[in-house]
C-alpha cells in the first residue's frame, strides 16, 4: 500500500516537487482546459421519476414520507439541510407541541407517537442530535424512500394545472436533481413549492370582515408572527463571566415585564422578531437582529445584577437558524377559520386534529417589549382538520402539510405547532399513497364518500390521530370474532378491544381490556365461529396519552415525562394461533415500548388467537385498546 | 308635598351627607351607546367633591338571553377613568340569579367581580355559540341552565350555572363601553388629572400617567418619578426610571439623590440604578453616597460599585475611601483586590488612605 501510494504521488508530480512548476494537473489537463470544463459541467444533472415527491423534511415532511412509503408509494424526500426535523431538529430545537396543551387525553398518536416513544427509550441521554437520528433512522430504513439531503428546491414545471417536475440543487455533491412525480407535497413551511408552481396562497393577516373572525385585526395587513432564535445554557461549578459582543442590544428590567426569565437552561420563545418585515426575503438581516437580541438578553441575565443565580451559568448552544411561525399559506378547497378551531366542528373529511390554543403573537415581538408577546386563548376540546385544507385548489396534484396549509391567520395561530403539522403530514402521505393506488386526484378523494371512508379507515388503522372515526374497517376480521379473557377488571371488559375505539376519548369508558398482572400471565382470546385466514395481527397498547412526550431542552417540560418505555405499555407478550393442526406461536416479543405493533406472518387459517401478557413496563394492569386481524394482499408495514 | 320633597336633600345634607353619598355625587351624562342592537347604555361621569372626574357609572337594564328565552338583569356598573371595571351593585329586589332561579351566592359574586375585572378573559374571544357545546346543551325552561355544557377550560372563566349572564355582563363591561370611556377621558385629560394619576396608588393610573409624560418637560415631574421608582406599583418603577432625562443623570445634586436611592429601593431597582450610573461620569457626592450604601449590598453589587469607584477615582474623597477599609479584608478575592488597587492608587493623594495601607503592611 505504501509503495502504491508513493507511486501514485510520483505519477502526478507531487512526490518529485514538480507539481508547483508544472502546468500539467492531476487529470493531465492544463488549468485553462480545466477551468473551461468546470464552467460547463461542474453541476451534473440527475433525473428521477417517482410516485411522490415531498419537499421539506420537517415534522410534516418526515411523517408524510413515512406514511406514503409504508402504504406502498415510491417517495423522494428532499430536505435543504443535512438533518431532518426542521424546527424540531437539533439545529433549531423548538419542542414539538400539540394537543397535550388541553391537559386531557389527546397526545397525538400515529407516526409522531412512534417517533417519540422510540426517542424516549433510545435517547435517554437527552441528546438533541440523537433525536435527529431517530427520524433519520426511520426514514432511511424505508425501502420506498429516497432521501436527498442538502437539496434545495428552486424550480418547478407545471402543465395542465399539475406539477410535472421539480428541480433541486445540492451544492455539496454538485448535482441538479430533476424529479418527476405523480403527486407533490409542499412541506417546506414557506410554501416554496406552491409559490414556484403558481398555487394560490395567502400572506399576512386577514381583516375581521373577511371571515367574521373576532380575533382577526380590523384592517388586513402584511404582518405576521415573528421568528424565534433559541439557545441553551448549562450550569458550571464556578462563576462563568460573560462579555457580550459590542453589537448586542442593551436591555433593562422594563423590557421583561411581560417576558419571564424563570430558568436559564433553554432560551425563550419570546426572543421573537420579524413580523413587521418580509419574513422570508429579509431573513439575512433578521437572523442578525435576533442574535443582537439573544446576546443582549443573555447579557442582561448575566450582568444586570437582577439574576445573581445565573452566576455559574454559561451559554452552551446558540441557534443560528430562526424558527419560523408563519409565512405563506396555500389555499385549498377549504380555508379553516377561527370558528372551526373554537367550536371544535367535526368536518366530514377530517383526517387529523389539533389542540394547541389560538396563540397569536403580535408582529412587533421584541421590538416592542412593552407589549404582551402573545394572546393565547385556550380551547375546550381538540378540533378536526379537514382534508380539503391539505391540497391546493388550483394545482391538482399538490398537497400540503405543516404551517403552510389552508388556514386563516387566526386558525394558523393554533394549527402551526409541530405535533399538529406532523399529523397533517401523515394524513397527506397516506392520501398520496391512496391516490397513487387508485389513480385519483386529491380533490376526488375529498369529495367521493366511498374513497373518503376507506381513506379515513386506513388512517385509523395506522393510528392516525383522528376524531370521531370508529373502526368500521370491513377488512378487519377481528370485528367478526368473539372475545374472552383470563380475567378482566370492572372498567376493563375484554369486549372493549373490539368496540371500535383505540384510545380514551373522554366518554367515560376506558375502551381497553384491563387485567390484573398479579393473577399470573393474563390472556385475551379472539375466536371465530368459522375459521378465518389471516396474515396480520395488530395490537394497540396504552402509552399514557394524557401525558406529554417529546424531547425538550426545557427542564419543566422534560422532567414531567416518563423518559423510558411508558409504564402503561405491555412489554413482553406472546401471540398464539389455534388452527386445525394445533396451536402455533406467531409472535414472542420482549421489551416492547410501541403503541401500535403489527405482526405479519404467512397466511394461516385460525380458529382463535390468544395474546398472553408476560410483563408490562411497570403498570400493575395489562392493558390493550384494540386487536385487529387482517389478510392483507399487499402487506402494509 | 312637592315642597317637602324638595327639602329632603337639604335635610339630608344638614344631618351629614356621608350617610347618603350616592344622592350627592355630581354626575354628568358622558355618553350613550348601545350594547347589541337594542340595549341602551347611558354612561355618567361622577365627580369628587372638589369637582374632579372620579369614575364612570351606568344603570344597566339588559336582557340575558338563551335562544328566545330571556330574563332581565338590572345592575349598576362602575368603571375607573380608564375604563377598567371597578364594581357593581344590584337593586335589592332584582338579585342576579343562575341555574333554576337560584340567587348568586357571595362566592359567585366574588367570582363574577374577578371575571369582570379580567380584561383578557377568554370570554373576550369566545362568542356564545363557540362557548356552548351543542351536543351537551340541555333543554331547560330557564336561562343559564347550561352549566353542564361548559368544558373544563371555560368553567374557571364563568360563574357556574350563569354562563349567559357572565358572558353578557363581561361584554357590556369590557366591550365598546370601556373603549368609549377611555376616549372620553382622553378628550378631557388635563395636567391636573395627570398629576393626580401620578400620585395614585393604582397601577393602571400610574402606568397611564407615566406614558403621558412628555419627555422634554420631565424634570418638572422629577419628584413624582422618584416616588414611582421607589414605591410604584408592579413594574411601574422600571418604566419610571427610563423617563429620567440625561440632565438628571449628569447634574451633581440629582445624581447624588439617585445614588442615595440605592439604599432604599428594592433589589432590582438597586441594580437598575447602578447600571444606569455606569453610563455617566460620577461626581464626588454620588460616590460618597454609594460607599455609604455598600453595607447593605450583595457581593455582586459591591463589585459593581467598586468598579464605578475605580472608573471615577479622581472624584473620590478621602472620607469615602476610608469607609472602604473593611473591604480590604473581604473573603471575596475580587472585592479585596479592587479595594486594594483603589487604596494604592489614591495613597499619595490622601493621607488617611496611606496610613491604612502602611498599618496593614506592618501587620
Amino acid at each position: 500500500m505504501e509503495t502504491k501510494r508513493r507511486g501514485f504521488l510520483k505519477a502526478v508530480g507531487l512526490g518529485s516537487g514538480a507539481f508547483l512548476a508544472s502546468p500539467i494537473t492531476l487529470f493531465g489537463k492544463t488549468p485553462e482546459e480545466l477551468a473551461k470544463q468546470a464552467k460547463e459541467e461542474v453541476y451534473q444533472k440527475k433525473q428521477y421519476t417517482t410516485d411522490v415527491l415531498i419537499a421539506g423534511g420537517g415534522m410534516a415532511g418526515v411523517c408524510a414520507a413515512l406514511a406514503a412509503a409504508r402504504n406502498g408509494a415510491k417517495v423522494i424526500l428532499i430536505q435543504d439541510r443535512s438533518r431532518l426535523g426542521g424546527n424540531a431538529s437539533s439545529e433549531i430545537r423548538m419542542h414539538v407541541l400539540g394537543a397535550t396543551a388541553l391537559r386531557q387525553v389527546w397526545r397525538e398518536t400515529g407516526i409522531l407517537e412512534e417517533l417519540f416513544l422510540t426517542e424516549a427509550v433510545t435517547n435517554q441521554q437527552r441528546s438533541y442530535e440523537m433525536w435527529d437520528f431517530v427520524m433519520y433512522d426511520k426514514v432511511i430504513s424505508e425501502k420506498n424512500i429516497t432521501l436527498l439531503l442538502d437539496s434545495v428546491l428552486y424550480d418547478a414545471e407545471v402543465a395542465n394545472g399539475e406539477i410535472q417536475m421539480i428541480r433541486a440543487i445540492c451544492s455539496q455533491t454538485e448535482e441538479i436533481y430533476e424529479i418527476k412525480a405523480k403527486y407533490f407535497a409542499d412541506c417546506t413551511g414557506d410554501a416554496t413549492l406552491g409559490a414556484i408552481a403558481g398555487a394560490e396562497y395567502m400572506r399576512g393577516r386577514e381583516a375581521k370582515s373577511q371571515w367574521g373572525e373576532s380575533l382577526a385585526i380590523d384592517k388586513a395587513d402584511n404582518k405576521s408572527m415573528g421568528n424565534s432564535l433559541l439557545f441553551m445554557s448549562s450550569q458550571h461549578d464556578r462563576p462563568m463571566p460573560y462579555t457580550p459582543p459590542v453589537w448586542a442590544k442593551k436591555f433593562t428590567k422594563k423590557d421583561f415585564v411581560h417576558r419571564k426569565i424563570n430558568t436559564f437552561e433553554f432560551g425563550y420563545w419570546w426572543l421573537e422578531l420579524g413580523g413587521m418585515v418580509d419574513i422570508i426575503q429579509d431573513g439575512q438581516k433578521l437572523r442578525h437582529d435576533l442574535l443582537t437580541i439573544l446576546f443582549g438578553v443573555w447579557d442582561y441575565i448575566k450582568n444586570s445584577g437582577n439574576h445573581p443565580e445565573s452566576e455559574n451559568w454559561a451559554l452552551s448552544w446558540v441557534g443560528m437558524i430562526p424558527g419560523k411561525r408563519e409565512s405563506r399559506r396555500l389555499i385549498g378547497d377549504y380555508i379553516m377559520k377561527q370558528e372551526d378551531v373554537q367550536s371544535a366542528k367535526l368536518f366530514p373529511d377530517r383526517v387529523a386534529y389539533g389542540g394547541w390554543p389560538l396563540d397569536d403573537h403580535p408582529p412587533e415581538g421584541m421590538s416592542s417589549t412593552d407589549m404582551v408577546p402573545y394572546i393565547s386563548i385556550p380551547l375546550k376540546a381538540p378540533y378536526s382538520i379537514p382534508f380539503k385544507s391539505l391540497y391546493s385548489k388550483n394545482i391538482k396534484n399538490l398537497l400540503m402539510a405543516g404551517r403552510n396549509v389552508s388556514v386563516s391567520h387566526v386558525a394558523l395561530s393554533s394549527t402551526r405547532v409541530m405535533a399538529t403539522c406532523a399529523t397533517m403530514g401523515q394524513a397527506i402521505g397516506t392520501a398520496m399513497a391512496y391516490c397513487t393506488k387508485n389513480n385519483i386526484k386529491p380533490a376526488t378523494l375529498a369529495n367521493q364518500e366511498a374513497h373518503l371512508a376507506s381513506y379515513q379507515q386506513l388512517l385509523l388503522r395506522q393510528d392516525q390521530p383522528i376524531l370521531g372515526v370508529k373502526n368500521q374497517d370491513m377488512k378487519d376480521l377481528a370485528r367478526l370474532a368473539k372475545v374472552k379473557a383470563s380475567s378482566e377488571t370492572k372498567e376493563g371488559a375484554a369486549a372493549q378491544v373490539l368496540d371500535g375505539y383505540n384510545r380514551d376519548v373522554m366518554d367515560g369508558t376506558t375502551h381497553q381490556w384491563r387485567a390484573d398482572m398479579k393473577a399470573g400471565e393474563p390472556w385475551l382470546e379472539l375466536s371465530w365461529n368459522k375459521p378465518v385466514k389471516i396474515n396480520n395481527i395488530q395490537l394497540m397498547f396504552d402509552t399514557g396519552l394524557h401525558r406529554r412526550l417529546l424531547i425538550s431542552s426545557d427542564n419543566g417540560v422534560y422532567n414531567s415525562q416518563e423518559r423510558h418505555a411508558q409504564p402503561e405499555t405491555i412489554s413482553d407478550y406472546t401471540i398464539e394461533v389455534k388452527t386445525k393442526k394445533g396451536t402455533q406461536e406467531v409472535a414472542r416479543v420482549e421489551n416492547n415500548y410501541l403503541r401500535r405493533v403489527e405482526h405479519i406472518f404467512a397466511p394461516v387459517e385460525v380458529e382463535s388467537i390468544r395474546i398472553k401478557v408476560l410483563k408490562t413496563n411497570g403498570d400493575p394492569l395489562a392493558k390493550i385498546f384494540e386487536v385487529r386481524c387482517y389478510l392483507d394482499e399487499v402487506q402494509v408495514s | 308635598m312637592k315642597v317637602i320633597l324638595l327639602f329632603i336633600p337639604l335635610f339630608l345634607w344638614l344631618i351629614g351627607w356621608s350617610y347618603f353619598p350616592v344622592e350627592f355625587i355630581r354626575k354628568e351624562r358622558a355618553f350613550e351607546t348601545y350594547f347589541g342592537d337594542s340595549v341602551l347604555i347611558e354612561v355618567d361621569l361622577a365627580y369628587t367633591q372638589a369637582g374632579k372626574p372620579e369614575y364612570y357609572t351606568s344603570h344597566v337594564r339588559t336582557p340575558v338571553c338563551k335562544d328566545s328565552l330571556c330574563y332581565l338583569v338590572v345592575i349598576d356598573l362602575s368603571w375607573d377613568l380608564l375604563g377598567n371595571f371597578k364594581e357593581y351593585k344590584l337593586p335589592p329586589k332584582a338579585p342576579l340569579t343562575k341555574f333554576d332561579h337560584d340567587p348568586f351566592t357571595e362566592e359567585d359574586h366574588k367570582k363574577l367581580k374577578t371575571i369582570l375585572s379580567n380584561k383578557t378573559s377568554l370570554l373576550r374571544d369566545y362568542d356564545m355559540k363557540a362557548l356552548v357545546d351543542e351536543k351537551e346543551k340541555r333543554t331547560s325552561s330557564v336561562v343559564d341552565a347550561t352549566s353542564g355544557a361548559t368544558s373544563a377550560t371555560i368553567r374557571d372563566e364563568v360563574v357556574g350555572g350563569a354562563l349567559y349572564t357572565t358572558h353578557t355582563l363581561w361584554h357590556i363591561v369590557n366591550g365598546e363601553v370601556a373603549e368609549k370611556i377611555l376616549k372620553h377621558t382622553e378628550a378631557r385629560f388635563t395636567n391636573s388629572m395627570l398629576l393626580d394619576m401620578l400620585q395614585a396608588d393604582n397601577f393602571q393610573y400610574q402606568f397611564y400617567a407615566l406614558k403621558k409624560i412628555p419627555s422634554e418637560s420631565t424634570p418638572k415631574y422629577l419628584p413624582h418619578l422618584i416616588r414611582l421608582m421607589a414605591s410604584g406599583d408592579s413594574y411601574v418603577p422600571f418604566f419610571a426610571i427610563e423617563k429620567l432625562p440625561d440632565v438628571v443623570w449628569t447634574t451633581p445634586t440629582y445624581q447624588k439623590e439617585l445614588a442615595g436611592m440605592v439604599g432604599r429601593v428594592k433589589f432590582e431597582m438597586q441594580n437598575e440604578l447602578l447600571n444606569k450610573l455606569k453610563g455617566y461620569p460620577l461626581h464626588s457626592g454620588t460616590l460618597d453616597e454609594l460607599t455609604r450604601n455598600l453595607k447593605s449590598m450583595t457581593e455582586q453589587q459591591t463589585t459593581k460599585v467598586l468598579g464605578l469607584l475605580k472608573t471615577n477615582q479622581a472624584a473620590l474623597n478621602q472620607e469615602s475611601l476610608v469607609r472602604l477599609e473593611p473591604f480590604l479584608e473581604s473573603p471575596v478575592k475580587e472585592i479585596a483586590s479592587l479595594t486594594y488597587q483603589l487604596f494604592q492608587s489614591q495613597a499619595e493623594k490622601h493621607k488617611e488612605v496611606k496610613k491604612i495601607l502602611s498599618k496593614r503592611e506592618k501587620l
